[in-house]
């Protein structure tokens, strides 16, 4: 085979295989996102510190007696440990600040149970990094009928840490609906709680105090009406016994039990938020997929457009090429490989810069939200699927240009010029 | 082979909008290898498209075209192009040589489609190249040439596949006297040294007299010589 590569010269190739560069970086971003999305989700999830959990079902301000339920539950023989857990908005008030902060309320002891070895807390797939943690592992306050102990242990937020230079053993104050309460700083955590959605809109950090004391603090341990314990708390975290966890028969039939037992609240398995993050996945999945089609399409559609445009230009070249005995077959190959060689070369050369694009958006949001996971993934699948996405639009778009350069008629070659 | 060209009654008939104009009308010529034919006449006369006949470039609209006796009119042009790459060779007013390969590569190109070994095919284009004083510039591309170079090296490609007859439309139209000149002597001598067949389109009566046989065409019809 011998090829003219009448198509591959000129500042034209460069600039059309830029533009094609482009919309292939464009391709593989969206891609490397929706699968760094999907890998650090399905990561957090498969790391979550509790097998079930009891949740309220509907709004409402919570479950109520939230440490005795947790101790009815721990006492079944298939539960490791329960522990009620809160959450909370609360304000405080830093270097003249009213900082709105997301609160998580746990009884330390009983977290610990739940935590990895490495300090890394899941609850309902938000993860929290603990290096410090709190000296006091009960819930005195409580126990005393919120009247017991206010040990005032605060663990912070690692994004307040570096703003607002707070410290171990620093004073806070928090208000709430229950009133204004302070703590001392016992150290930091990073966390996703407050990394996206609306809630990062609204709230600047996040903070973990006893479960008791927040719930003094938001105005859920005791009634407004006539100042009895209700111990509301938000949910409680189930941890099954390893041989329950092995056996997927008996852990449903465990979960449906709870569900029967406690038919007030939600009760939710790992297995059914799996399901749930896999449907959500899917419509992630088809959501990347069009945009990188549109966009490959956009790119596609102008390599079409300027072979197209060099077809009608080179024409007489290739008639040229006819008369001096290349056959269709030649003109074929010496369009289409022009193409495809334009295209996998920008593709090539995507792939170099979306790894820097990669690691990049890793970089950005790593250091903007604490958070050390992966928010773009280049691997070998991401660059295969739109390799795929690439290779097969631009092998069929390209035949179009092919295909008019094929069809072009020799007979114009001995034209005089203003003929042709 | 003495190779021979033959059209019997041929007409090439052009729909322009809803008028049908005749460039050729029942035009009937035999050329043959060793031949060196000239064929003139004024613009529109059909000079042009007598020429695409006997390259088998185009297809006629009536009649017939035989080379060495077999009837090639109904094969289809791009089947031709195998008996287009052995038998002629073509010259253009334009030059035409492919923008992107050197002035060896470009003479090389033909004879890689013909299927001749790399390493032959730059040998013998290097010899064609030296036979058209052009060695010296064959890995110049073709805009790094002048006007008359390209040509020479255009004439180079013609002989790549050492065809019978080579066809040129108005060689030196686009060159100064010189160049032109210098190409005219090269066309000769393939004619007088190499016996090859060379028809040759052309305004110039200087090139027209070099030439043992020519044909004066008018109006779609020859009007001298045959």
């Amino acid at each position: 085979m011998s090829l003219s590569w009448l198509f591959l010269k000129g500042r034209r190739v460069v600039a059309t295989s830029v533009a094609v560069m482009l919309s292939a970086v464009l391709v593989l971003s969206m891609l490397s996102v929706s699968e760094a999305l999907e890998k650090s989700a399905e990561k957090r999830e498969r790391a979550s510190s509790e097998d079930i959990l009891l949740t309220t079902a509907y709004l409402s301000n919570g479950i109520p007696g939230g440490h005795a339920l947790s101790e009815e539950i721990s006492s079944d023989s298939n539960v490791t440990v329960a522990t009620p857990i809160s959450l909370a908005i609360a304000s405080a008030l830093v270097g003249g600040e009213d900082l709105p902060l997301v609160g998580v309320g746990v009884i330390p002891g009983e977290i610990e149970k739940f935590m990895g070895e490495d300090g890394v807390l899941f609850i309902s797939g938000q993860k929290m990094e603990i290096s410090d943690f709190f000296e006091e592992k009960g819930d005195p306050y409580f126990a005393g009928g919120y009247k017991g102990r206010w040990t005032g242990e605060i663990l912070l937020d690692e994004v307040l840490k570096g703003k607002y230079g707070l410290r171990k053993g620093s004073r806070i104050e928090l208000s709430g609906p229950g009133g204004r309460m302070n703590f001392t700083v016992s150290g930091f955590f990073s966390t996703t709680l407050t990394g996206g959605g609306v809630v990062s809109y609204y709230v600047k950090g996040a903070f973990m105090v006893h479960l008791s004391e927040l719930q003094a603090l938001s105005g859920l341990a005791l009634s407004p009406d006539n100042g009895t314990v209700v111990d509301r708390c938000w949910g409680i975290l189930i941890k099954v016994s390893e041989k329950l966890r092995e056996d997927n028969e008996a852990f449903e039939s465990f979960a449906s039990s709870l569900k029967a037992r406690y038919p007030l609240y939600k009760v939710i398995t790992l297995q059914e938020r799996f399901k749930r993050l896999d449907e959500q996945y899917n419509l992630v999945k088809v959501y990347s997929f069009s945009i990188s089609f549109i966009s490959a399409s956009v790119g596609l559609l102008f390599l079409l457009a300027i072979m197209y445009i060099n077809v009608q230009q080179k024409g007489q070249l290739l008639r040229v090429l006819k008369a001096i005995g290349a056959s269709n077959r030649d003109i074929f190959l010496e369009v289409y490989l022009s193409s495809l060689l334009i295209l996998f070369v920008s593709f090539l050369s995507a792939i170099l810069v979306s790894y820097f694009v990669a690691g990049y958006i890793n970089d950005y949001f790593v250091s903007s939200t604490g958070i050390d996971v992966s928010y773009a993934i280049l691997n070998t699948s991401v660059a295969l699927k739109a390799f795929l996405i690439f290779a097969g639009l631009g092998a069929v778009l390209n035949l179009y240009p092919t295909f008019k350069a094929v069809r072009i008629k020799l007979e114009g070659v001995r034209a005089p010029p203003e003929r042709w | 082979m003495n190779v021979k060209v033959e059209l019997r009654e041929v007409w090439k008939e052009y729909r322009m909008g809803q008028v049908t104009v005749a460039a050729l009308k029942g035009v009937s010529i035999t050329i043959s290898r060793g031949e060196m034919v000239a064929i003139t006449g004024p613009s529109g006369s059909g000079k042009t498209t007598l020429l695409n006949m006997v390259g088998c470039v185009d297809k006629p609209t009536r009649g017939r075209v035989l080379i060495d006796g077999e009837d090639v009119t109904p094969t289809p042009l791009d089947r031709l192009a195998p008996l287009r790459l052995k038998k002629f060779g073509f010259i253009f007013q334009r030059f035409y040589l492919l923008p992107t390969l050197s002035a060896l590569h470009n003479v090389m190109f033909p004879m890689l489609k013909a299927g001749v070994k790399r390493a032959e095919a730059q040998k013998r284009a290097l010899e064609l190249l030296d036979t058209v004083g052009m060695r010296e510039r064959a890995t110049h591309l073709p805009y790094q040439l002048s006007g008359g170079e390209q040509q020479r090296v255009a004439i180079a490609r013609a002989l790549a596949n050492d065809p019978d007859i080579i066809l040129a439309d108005e060689p030196t139209g686009e060159l100064d006297s010189e160049s032109g000149r210098v190409v005219v002597e090269l066309l000769h001598r393939l004619w007088k040294d190499m016996g090859r067949g060379v028809v040759v389109v052309t305004h110039q009566s200087e090139i027209a007299s070099r030439c043992r046989r020519k044909i004066v065409m008018r109006d779609g019809r020859i009007v001298g010589g045959r």
